[in-house]
């Protein structure tokens, strides 16, 4: 059984502060699976995101993405490695303003070391999937509606073709029926990548192959040390 | 994929980016406009006199006789004896003279008194001679000979005439009144101080000091030597050989009968260039501290904007941008801005000189070329934009050394 994800005995504080943000001695994800990681606002989701992407580096312990340990890469290499492997959807988008659609779902492609050309037929077909016309493709991500963003937002996440998903509460600025369209459009087109999804919304558990809470992982931890 | 990046994110900001370019562009006019100038006056100044070996006067220091014979600034110390003059050019070294006598104006104009020999023998630029783009050389005593500045300055005419007046200020209260001067001739402009004088013949300069009329007559049955023998300011000389010059300089610097002067034209435009050497070094050092300031004012900007742009940079390395493109985008915005300020700069010296050399020709007598060296402004371009690529490195390593985590936080 091969994972996508592999963490273990992983401490993390934020500097200055003794007591731990995050522990989780253990925690695995099988390759193609889709996790929904749920949590209260503060406990640590992000923080965890952060840490799996490379974006945050202080910790100890052991943080393998796709086979990769993290704290073996250098700087450049994490971030070769998140352009070549891992897809971000940030929790408000993260668009480049001044860009168009177009120009923001591409960029992505351009920082990857490999297959760095970008194919029409595939920008096609995602586009289609999400509902994103060519004319609205043309248009400044700051002249589209939150709705249109967030399937840009995913496009470009997707486009990549990245192994890992990593997605930070995508959802909390969106209606519960719109809500649901894009975790079902998220997951549709994320069918051949393993999703680690975040958010402290419950109801969207349902969709996803595995869930798991943030309390729980920490837990696993204590129970690891009393055993 | 990059430059479409740099001009999007420039657009997004344009309010500052025109600002910053046309700080630069301003610091590139006055540092092109400068040395086109400093340049162009050299030149002018450098054109002045040529193909002459020898410049002789009354005793006095080499930049004061050069001042007033060649300038036509200052007065000579004394005027040279007839006598002298003919003892100095009938030695077998001397080849070929022109006698200077100078006193008189018109209308703020220096007159100066000599021979047919001037527009013959003395040469500007290039070794090029003086010619006429109206009429001839003076043949009679009241005929005179105009500069081109003089003519167009005044609207004077072939056969206009006018009268001398004694002194060589602006204002004279003395004019020579009974001795009416016809012009002849107009000479082309030569963009030298030579352009603004008033050419009679050497024989009318004691005529015009004379209370009594005299009446006009050719030039060759009044020879010089004879019935005149006027005092000159100065004379110019030419020598048959290279080699003969400086002795020639030694004897005429040590004749007995009348204490003289003789220096090398070319020796004492040089030494006189240097009097202005230190203000064209200041010119020059300002210039570039002009430059040096836009180009820091730029980088102020840019690392200001950093703040600003923290979550756009974050972003893009969360997208996997690694440090040279973050260092690339920056430095290829820094280079853009510099670039585009620069060329801002180039177009409106150009502009201004086109629109302005007529104004400092007619004014100042000064011919300044619109048609900027472009190799000195290729020069200034690669230095701008070396400096602007090394400077945008603090910011773009600023930029890089923040926390993805802070960026993507805002």
């Amino acid at each position: 059984m091969s994972y996508s994800l592999s963490i273990k005995n992983l401490f993390f504080t934020w500097s200055k502060q003794t007591e731990f943000a995050l522990r989780i001695a253990n925690w695995q994800v099988e390759t193609g699976n889709n996790v929904f990681l749920y949590g209260r606002s503060g406990e640590g989701k992000s923080t965890l995101l952060n840490l799996i992407s490379g974006i945050e580096n202080r910790y100890t312990g052991n943080i393998q993405v796709l086979g990769q340990d993290m704290a073996k890469l250098s700087q450049r290499q994490k971030d070769t490695f998140r352009a070549n492997n891992i897809g971000i959807i940030f929790q408000q988008f993260n668009l480049l303003p001044y860009l168009s659609a177009e120009q923001n779902i591409l960029l992505a492609q351009r920082f990857k070391s490999v297959n760095k050309s970008p194919h029409a037929d595939q920008l096609a077909a995602i586009c289609e999937r999400l509902e994103l016309s060519r004319n609205l493709l043309k248009r400044k991500a700051i002249e589209l509606s939150v709705g249109q963003q967030q399937r840009v937002a995913v496009a470009r996440a997707l486009f990549a073709t990245p192994a890992l998903i990593i997605a930070d509460e995508p959802t909390s600025a969106l209606d519960t029926q719109t809500r649901e369209q894009f975790i079902q459009l998220l997951l549709d087109c994320a069918q051949t990548s393993t999703v680690v999804f975040v958010s402290h919304d419950m109801s969207l558990a349902s969709h996803f192959d595995q869930q798991l809470a943030l309390a729980d992982l920490q837990q696993s931890r204590s129970e690891g040390d009393a055993a | 994929m990059l430059l479409k990046l740099v001009l999007a994110s420039l657009w997004s900001r344009r309010v500052m980016a025109i600002l910053t370019c046309t700080s630069i562009g301003i610091s590139m006019l006055v540092l092109i406009g400068v040395e086109h100038l400093r340049a162009e006056v050299k030149n002018n100044f450098e054109r002045t006199v040529s193909g002459v070996d020898l410049i002789v006067g009354s005793r006095t220091s080499g930049i004061n006789l050069l001042l007033f014979s060649v300038f036509k600034i200052g007065n000579p110390s004394n005027n040279i004896q007839w006598k002298t003059y003919q003892d100095i050019v009938n030695r077998n070294q001397v080849a070929w003279s022109v006698p200077l006598s100078m006193g008189d104006s018109h209308q703020g104009f220096s007159v100066i008194g000599t021979t047919n020999d001037y527009f013959k023998y003395f040469k500007y630029g290039d070794k090029q001679h003086i010619s006429f783009v109206q009429g001839e050389s003076f043949k009679r005593l009241y005929e005179v000979v105009l500069g081109a500045d003089v003519a167009k300055s005044l609207g004077y005419n072939i056969n206009q005439s006018l009268v001398m007046s004694h002194g060589t200020g602006k204002v004279s209260f003395t004019h020579h009144d009974n001795h009416p001067f016809r012009v002849v001739g107009i000479l082309k402009s030569t963009g030298t101080p030579a352009d603004q004088s008033l050419y009679i013949p050497l024989q009318s300069i004691d005529i015009l000091h004379q209370t009594q009329h005299i009446h006009d007559e050719l030039l060759t049955e009044v020879p010089l030597g004879q019935k005149y023998q006027p005092q000159l300011s100065a004379f110019l000389l030419g020598s048959k050989s290279k080699i003969a010059v400086l002795r020639l300089q030694r004897d005429i610097n040590q004749y007995k009968q009348e204490p003289l002067s003789a220096i090398l034209p070319a020796l004492a435009l040089r030494e006189l260039w240097k009097i202005v050497g230190a203000v064209e070094i200041s010119l020059r050092v300002i210039s570039w501290l002009i430059l040096a300031t836009a180009l820091i004012c730029m980088t102020t900007m840019l690392l200001a904007s950093m703040k600003e742009r923290e979550r756009e940079l974050a972003v893009l390395r969360a997208l996997g941008a690694k440090a040279h493109i973050i260092i690339l985008l920056i430095g290829t915005e820094a280079l853009l801005l510099t670039l585009l300020g620069s060329l801002a700069g180039y177009l409106l010296v150009t502009v201004g000189l086109f629109l302005g050399q007529p104004l400092l020709e007619h004014h100042f007598a000064l011919y300044i070329s619109p048609y900027v060296d472009l190799t000195s402004v290729g020069r200034f371009f690669l230095i701008a934009a070396c400096a602007a690529i090394l400077l945008s490195f603090i910011p773009a390593v600023s930029a890089y050394k923040k926390s993805l985590l802070s960026g993507l936080k805002q």
